[in-house]
């Protein structure tokens, strides 16, 4: 890794230089992923649970298999007195997407990247329309995302092989919408959890957006023949999908989408690789009526703790009102 | 919260006082309001612990797919994740290894000449590299963008912690070159640098502790490929399949923070009265005139080796650090009582992180 | 002045164009500091304090920019004259501090470089005419398990009484040294380093100790540390020095500027 101009505001690394470890394999079958074993039209387990944070105003933390992340709400707060604020009739509403530097296969780096960057201004949109932000004039709301650990590989290669004297260098790419799949699942998620912490935070919304992601994969052909007329009809459609394809299928296309199931409007879609328009909209229409129903899952389990919320500050309200040991302990407050 | 009005203080010549719900009291004079908590008989903190209590905490290590070693610490609502990522750093064949055996950044000028200084300096203690953040959205008080002075104050006091404290041994970090029969300085072909990063998930004070342990105990779960030189190729590879532990100090030393709150005096004379508080939270930190952290080690197996002439039944206990800053209220006796305590809270750590390390992974 | 080989050089108002200023040069290992003081100045809106004063602390290294370590030496300094300053005489301003390192054996060790800074600071705010509660004085002690071969100036260097911890291995040694204001290349031999900061009645406005041992850390870094009971000795030494003979080197310095 080239040396690049030293952080003024970190912990350097050594100027020599450092590099992610490349490991040496004799079968490539050893760092293959394993496959999932659940039914193409099921979403992973979401574990979702919000107001964790105790000095932000909403907070919630998702962990899908191995991918876990934390969002908190800053705000509804006012605008920075500055002179070169403009005037804002509706909240001004700011996405953060960070990774952790642990939290893909490569080390990223603390300045966000550009996928970093995608994923932040995708959230907004997702987001964006379902707050009512004519609510909140003349402030600002900050939805700030910590991934921790996610299915993301950044694009380094780290596997070599060695025979005879004769080094191939290996990417782990094994097909190309690898890394669209990996993001389409943070982004789910983001998404999700995202939605969750702003209801934690009590900011006023139309819907709840809930995340949803679907891929479509087809038989794997032998590059030489040319049957692509057929392949559409072995079309298989995953929803959540895992970063490693069903066995013997290839991926056609991902897609992501923000949706809101009681107003049933989307609010943000995101389609990435070959979708035929041979036969109309049908094959787009087919893979976002999957994502959506992936989405429609994730709404079950974000309605599940957005009660759990309610419920407890339910409870918390009721036991404080009672008086309680701790509350006859208190001392006089009269100032 | 409830909006009960706290009882009216029966002075009954004078209009009755101003009064105020306890959370609306709370928020508006937050030094009063831990005031009149502390000279409370006994004295209670607002969270309701008594002033040398500190909160409960949680661990959990390993529970992250990429990172080499990982830990989750959360005390109270204090939480901090800490991921060990491992990289190499191959000596270019020019390179004497011996800047990296030393621990003292050589003072030539020579280093200084070539401007490494502002890239971590070339002796081991630039093999690893702590850095804490915590624009992550861990408190309304912390703004978002590019690390604060308290973030580098932070990761630049881990950074003097884990040199000083030798907490890694050198050894683990060596990769030497198996195949030649040179002798053993020659053989090391690189070394593993550590990125220790730590994220403030959730921040209500005393991030220093947590962090701190947060890294030891991720450190202590690290299992870092196998890696050697190969010969035919000239680089280093690693092993996926086999991996090793970094060896760690056996006696670990761990942090301890106070708080100091000012308290007025009765009679308006004479010393100032004031109370420390172990582990503050952020309420309390933000009132907080001085804060004393203390580093010590509590080694629990004084029975091996030499007969320890210290009483049998008092821990042996050596303190490693000792750091106060701002205010002038803590006196020597203070300190000396303060790093009993650290000791007995190093001692809950060690057991803690024994607990977890037995655990099944 | 004085010129006692402890005593530090000191000159004052270098810098004609500040409120104070002070250059302080440690009479042994040779770090030395330039520091300018303005104040009490207009405030920008985002840091003003409504009944205090801001007080802004900037450290510029001798070499490269500033990092990490600038940045935690400037907070360290903040908070001990955050206690030291009368902030509430001058509500609404900025009390601005500059330091600049201009040589140094170390450009990078904390303990080296904290004490000049820090004198060398409260020179010159009291030249700056800045109310402050009290004096202080910093004092840079280092512990040496023996002193063979080190070359110090006369005076520089002190027994400590034998450790009352009851530490086997170290009753045996001969009397641990303790060495003032020590040079890197003393420092490195050193086994722990105190920069402790008493204010002029004794109060002890900062502690900076820490422990250096040798070897390739690991197991072998083991059983390293001191009884808190040799802390509390080295303690009492160093408020000795700070409150006496800091206390003189400020008055001597400044009784040449009575007119002032």
């Amino acid at each position: 890794m080239a040396a690049r101009a030293p952080d003024r505001r970190r912990n350097n690394p050594p100027s020599h230089g450092t590099t992610p470890p490349v490991f040496l394999s004799s079968s490539s079958e050893a760092v293959k992923p394993k496959q999932s074993s659940r039914p193409p039209n099921e979403i992973r387990k979401i574990f979702l649970r919000t107001g964790l944070i105790s000095s932000v105003t909403g907070s919630s933390f998702l962990e899908i298999a191995p991918l876990k992340l934390s969002v908190s709400v800053l705000g509804p707060r006012p605008l920075p007195r500055t002179s070169s604020t403009p005037f804002a009739a509706q909240a001004i509403l700011t996405t953060e997407v960070k990774f952790a530097p642990f939290a893909s296969t490569v080390r990223r780096g603390y300045l966000r990247d550009s996928s970093e960057r995608d994923l932040g201004s995708r959230l907004y949109q997702a987001l964006v329309g379902a707050i009512r932000r004519e609510l909140y004039p003349k402030s600002r709301i900050e939805v700030v995302v910590t991934i921790l650990d996610s299915e993301d590989e950044g694009d380094d290669v780290n596997t070599v092989y060695i025979e005879e004297g004769k080094t191939t260098v290996e990417t782990k790419f094994w097909d190309a919408g690898r890394s669209e799949r990996a993001l389409g699942v943070v982004l789910a998620g983001c998404i999700t959890a995202a939605s969750a912490a702003l209801a934690d935070a009590g900011i006023e919304m139309f819907d709840l957006v809930s995340g949803g992601v679907a891929t479509s994969f087809v038989d794997e052909v032998d590059p030489k023949g040319k049957s692509k007329g057929d392949a559409v009809g072995n079309k298989l459609y995953v929803r959540d999908p895992v970063i490693a394809p069903p066995e013997g299928k290839t991926p056609l296309a991902t897609c992501v989408l923000g949706y809101m199931a009681a107003r049933d409007e989307i609010s943000e879609l995101w389609i990435s690789g070959k979708v035929g328009t041979k036969n109309g909209t049908t094959e787009m229409d087919e893979l976002v009526d999957e994502a959506i129903a992936a989405a429609r899952s994730a709404r079950g389990v974000l309605n599940e703790a957005a009660k759990e919320r309610v419920q407890f500050i339910v409870d918390k309200t009721g036991a404080a009102s009672a008086p309680t040991k701790t509350e006859a302990m208190d001392v006089e407050m009269s100032g | 919260m409830s909006t009960l009005p706290s009882q009216v203080s029966s002075g009954n010549s004078q209009p009755p006082p101003l009064t105020f719900s306890t959370s609306l009291f709370r928020q508006i004079s937050p030094a009063l309001y831990l005031q009149r908590h502390l000279l409370h008989s006994p004295p209670t903190r607002p969270n309701g612990r008594s002033p040398f209590q500190c909160r409960d905490f949680t661990l959990t290590t390993n529970s992250l797919s990429h990172a080499h070693g990982s830990a989750v610490v959360r005390a109270g609502d204090t939480a901090v994740v800490c991921g060990i990522r491992g990289e190499i750093l191959t000596v270019a064949p020019g390179d004497d290894p011996s800047r990296f055996e030393s621990y003292h950044s050589s003072p030539t000028s020579a280093t200084h000449a070539c401007g490494s200084r502002g890239a971590g300096g070339a002796s081991w203690g630039g093999l690893i590299v702590p850095n804490v953040e915590l624009s992550t959205g861990c408190s309304k008080k912390y703004p978002l963008g590019p690390p604060g002075g308290l973030a580098q104050t932070l990761s630049d006091q881990l950074h003097e912690l884990i040199n000083v404290t030798k907490l890694v041994s050198l050894d683990s970090l060596r990769i030497y070159d198996k195949g030649s029969d040179l002798d053993s300085t020659m053989k090391i072909k690189g070394y593993w640098s550590l990125y220790v990063d730590v994220l403030c998930i959730s921040l209500d004070g005393n991030i220093l502790d947590a962090a701190w342990y947060a890294i030891v105990a991720a450190l202590k779960s690290s299992r870092l490929p196998l890696a050697c030189w190969n010969q035919t190729e000239e680089r280093i590879f690693c092993d996926a399949s086999l991996n090793h532990p970094i060896s760690l100090r056996q006696s670990l030393p761990f942090t301890t923070t106070f708080a100091l709150i000012p308290l007025p005096n009765p009679e308006g004379c004479g010393d100032e009265a004031a109370v420390l508080l172990n582990d503050p939270d952020s309420y309390e930190e933000d009132e907080a005139c001085e804060i004393l952290t203390i580093l010590s080690t509590t080694d629990l197996s004084t029975v091996q080796g030499h007969a320890p002439q210290s009483p049998s039944g008092r821990l042996r206990t050596r303190v490693e650090k000792i750091e106060k800053k701002g205010g002038w209220k803590i006196g020597i006796s203070h300190i000396e009582s303060c790093s009993h305590l650290a000791a007995s809270k190093a001692a809950q750590y060690i057991q803690s992180l024994t607990k977890e390390q037995l655990a099944p992974m | 002045m004085t010129s006692s080989p402890l005593t530090p050089e000191i000159s004052l108002n270098p810098l004609p164009q500040s409120d104070g200023s002070c250059q302080y040069t440690c009479p042994t290992s040779r770090t030395t500091i330039l520091t300018s003081v303005n104040g009490p100045l207009e405030v920008r809106p985002k840091d003003e304090l409504p009944n205090h004063a801001t007080i802004e602390v900037v450290v510029k290294p001798g070499i490269g920019v500033a990092g990490v370590r600038e940045t935690r030496l400037s907070s360290i300094i903040h908070s001990t004259l955050q206690s030291l300053i009368l902030t509430n005489h001058h509500p609404r301003t900025l009390i601005q501090i500059v330091a600049q390192i201009v040589q140094a054996e170390d450009h990078t060790s904390l303990p080296l470089l904290l004490t000049p800074l820090i004198n060398c600071t409260i020179l010159s705010l009291l030249i700056a005419g800045i109310p402050m509660r009290t004096v202080g004085w910093s004092v840079h002690l280092a512990v040496l398990q023996d002193g063979k071969g080190v070359k110090s100036v006369e005076g520089q260097t002190f027994g400590l009484g034998g450790s009352g911890g009851g530490d086997e291995m170290e009753t045996e040694e001969s009397e641990q040294l303790v060495v003032r204001n020590p040079g890197s290349d003393i420092l490195s031999r050193a086994k722990s380093s105190h920069t402790l900061t008493f204010s002029k009645e004794g109060e002890i406005l900062l502690i900076e100790s820490l422990e250096y041992s040798q070897g390739s850390g690991g197991e072998s870094a083991d059983g390293q540390g001191w009884d808190i009971s040799d802390f509390v000795k080295l303690a009492e030494e160093g408020k000795r020095i700070c409150c006496e003979e800091g206390v003189e080197v400020i008055r001597a310095a400044l009784a040449e500027r009575k007119a002032f």
